[in-house]
């Protein structure tokens, strides 16, 4: 899973290895620690930032980025399992203000819902609701036709609803 | 009923026109509206650019990652050097020097420097700890004035967390033990910021479990101690992981618990061999040492002393290794071996010296003229005496630590040397150090 790297991890990596090392370590946190692509990406910059900014001395750099990826996927786990506890009790609980966890979850589900369209279907849709291009614009951008563009985005529209709704229904 | 088609429900969900059986039925079928739901969820999902942050294919969102970070490595790596350059350039000057430089060079004040201040605090820390202190302090202002630009999340944040654990830890060597507590308070809380936060929290919890002990909070010290331990060793860090279970150990003994301390002690031997962590292992016999003590075993707290001398000459480490001489010196003398154990302190002495550091000097001569005076080498203490004053003037001491040690010098001359004397002196000497201000008061008569 990991880059051979011989067991060493050196802030002097050649750019090549550290990109192998990024690669590793995320797809660690994605098929090893079940966390989405995007969340996994994220909890790897996170630690290597730390490990960089830290100067520490550790006898296994590898074993140390493992751990921390490993702490930071667990607490992202217990934070999504808290969130449904927080939903299912929030009539008992106190009024603390906006409860932040069911937002993350939201963001995290968009995210992974985008991250998975078609290349074709996510460049169409990216140019229209990101962008805010019209079906005729869009058209012209990729060299087709308004109607057929104006199908493009339907079609992609329908995938990305397919996809919210199996990502809704899988376990946290 | 015949629910709407995937299309009518594109176009509902799109405000598109529909068909009048369309609407009517959409009014009236609950299944149908929560479908146009899910298509208007998809729209506001599309249109947030939040939702396309990570969307772009995974090699060029990873590769994207990995040219950020190593865009920060070169940049603590460039810092790093101008720090170092920059502390060059303070030489003697110290850490007032520098706060003077950084200030008509702001550009200067760089998550480098931070590194490199704490980095140097730590060195000294043992050797020199108000120095260390100044250092720290710097490091502390610098951090706090670091801005976010060009740092990843939390980077800031964590530098800060960093420069006040070691604040504490100076603190904490200086005996100011309430102040190291409210670092520690503030450095866990910046730690925390950003992720990824349990290693260095674990080193905090560490950190606090030796002030507890300090302070004589031995329950709270036990708990911090085996905390820090589990999530160090967890993390690798197999050196911190044994301090802790030496921190441990101590606390164990303290209460009594001695068969126990030793088991702690003893496995603590064998991963720190393989490891071949001479230091650590150096640490560790002096630990044994004082246990062996504890246990009445002289003869093997000598063994165990010998065995940290060893390994402390090996390892270069010169502040322990004059320690190791100095905790061997006074067994060899408890233990009826005067002449062994006096070169021993002479030796230490005149490694302190060589290292300028004026208080071990005087607290380890005060040692040397009490065994003196024991074997009646009256004109020897006398003459320790006579020269100590001077010799701690050129290491640097503060004036009043200085009058004390006249103090002395005037009791030999006088023939009025005797244990209460250096006693009253140590006493003096142990409460100045917490307070640099505080007057000497020469006994009575």
């Amino acid at each position: 899973m990991l880059p051979a790297t011989n067991g060493t991890f050196s802030v002097s990596m050649e750019v090549r290895e550290f990109r192998s090392l990024v690669d590793g370590l995320t797809a660690f946190a994605r098929a090893r620690m079940g966390v989405p692509a995007p969340v996994a990406s994220e909890i790897a910059q996170t630690v290597l930032a730390r490990f960089l900014s830290g100067r520490y001395d550790v006898k296994s750099e590898l074993a140390w980025l493992r751990k921390a990826v490993a702490r930071e996927c667990a607490d992202y786990h217990s934070k999504l399992s808290r969130s449904e506890v927080y939903m299912g009790t929030a009539a008992e609980l106190p009024d603390r203000g906006r409860d932040p966890i069911p937002q993350i979850h939201s963001e995290l589900l968009a995210k992974r819902v985008v991250a998975e369209l078609p290349a074709r279907s996510g460049e169409v849709l990216r140019l229209h609701y990101l962008l805010g291009f019209t079906a005729a614009e869009v058209g012209e951008r990729l060299g087709i036709s308004a109607s057929y563009a104006e199908n493009l985005i339907s079609k992609g529209l329908a995938e990305a609803k397919a996809l919210l709704c199996t990502k809704k229904r899988e376990p946290r | 009923m015949t629910h709407l088609s995937e299309v009518e429900l594109l176009r509902a969900g799109r405000d598109q026109p529909l068909s009048e059986a369309s609407r009517s039925h959409l009014g009236r079928c609950e299944e149908c509206r929560e479908g146009v739901a899910e298509v208007r969820e998809c729209e506001r999902i599309l249109g947030d650019p939040k939702s396309w942050d990570a969307a772009a294919p995974e090699s060029t969102a990873t590769d994207a990652i990995a040219d950020a970070l190593i865009a920060y490595r070169n940049r603590l790596e460039k810092e790093d050097a101008d720090a170092r350059r920059l502390l060059e350039t303070v030489g003697d000057g110290g850490a007032e020097m520098l706060a003077i430089l950084i200030r008509e060079a702001p550009e200067a004040e760089t998550a480098g420097l931070v590194r490199e201040l704490i980095a140097r605090s730590e060195t000294e820390r043992e050797r020199t700890p108000r120095k260390a202190l100044a250092w720290i302090e710097v490091a502390r202002n610098v951090a706090a004035r670091l801005g976010q630009q060009g740092l990843p999340a939390g980077a800031a944040e964590h530098l800060r967390g960093l420069a006040e654990k070691e604040y504490a830890n100076a603190l904490r060597v200086l005996g100011r033990y309430s102040e190291a507590f409210e670092a520690l308070d503030r450095a866990e809380a910046w730690l925390s910021v950003g992720g990824a936060a349990e290693y260095d929290l674990a080193i905090a919890a560490f950190g606090r479990g030796i002030l507890c002990a300090a302070v004589g909070r031995s329950e709270e010290a036990l708990g911090f101690a085996r905390s820090s331990a589990e999530v160090l060793a967890e993390y690798g860090d197999t050196r911190r992981a044994a301090h802790s279970r030496m921190l441990e150990a101590l606390l164990r003994a303290r209460r009594g618990e001695l068969p126990r301390a030793r088991q702690i002690l003893e496995e603590l031997e064998g991963p720190l061999r393989q490891d071949e962590d001479w230091a650590t292992l150096a640490a560790l016999s002096a630990n044994r040492g004082n246990l062996a003590l504890d246990e009445r075993d002289v003869p093997g707290a000598i063994r165990f002393f010998e065995e940290a001398e060893e390994l402390n000459r090996k390892t270069g480490q010169i502040v322990h290794l004059a320690r190791a001489d100095w905790q061997l010196g006074v067994v060899l003398i408890h233990a009826g071996r005067l002449d062994d154990g006096i070169a021993r302190l002479v030796r230490a002495r005149m490694r302190f010296q060589i290292q300028g550091m004026p208080g071990e000097v005087a607290a380890l001569s005060l040692e040397l003229v009490d065994a003196f005076l024991a074997s009646k080498r009256i004109s020897e203490a006398r003459e320790l005496c006579s020269s100590l004053p001077d010799d701690c003037r050129k290491l640097g001491m503060g004036q009043n630590a200085l009058l004390a040690l006249a103090y002395l010098r005037e009791c030999g001359e006088a023939g009025r040397l005797s244990v209460h004397s250096t006693a009253h002196v140590r006493e003096y000497l142990g409460r100045a150090e917490r307070n640099p201000e505080l007057a000497f008061i020469p006994l009575p008569g």
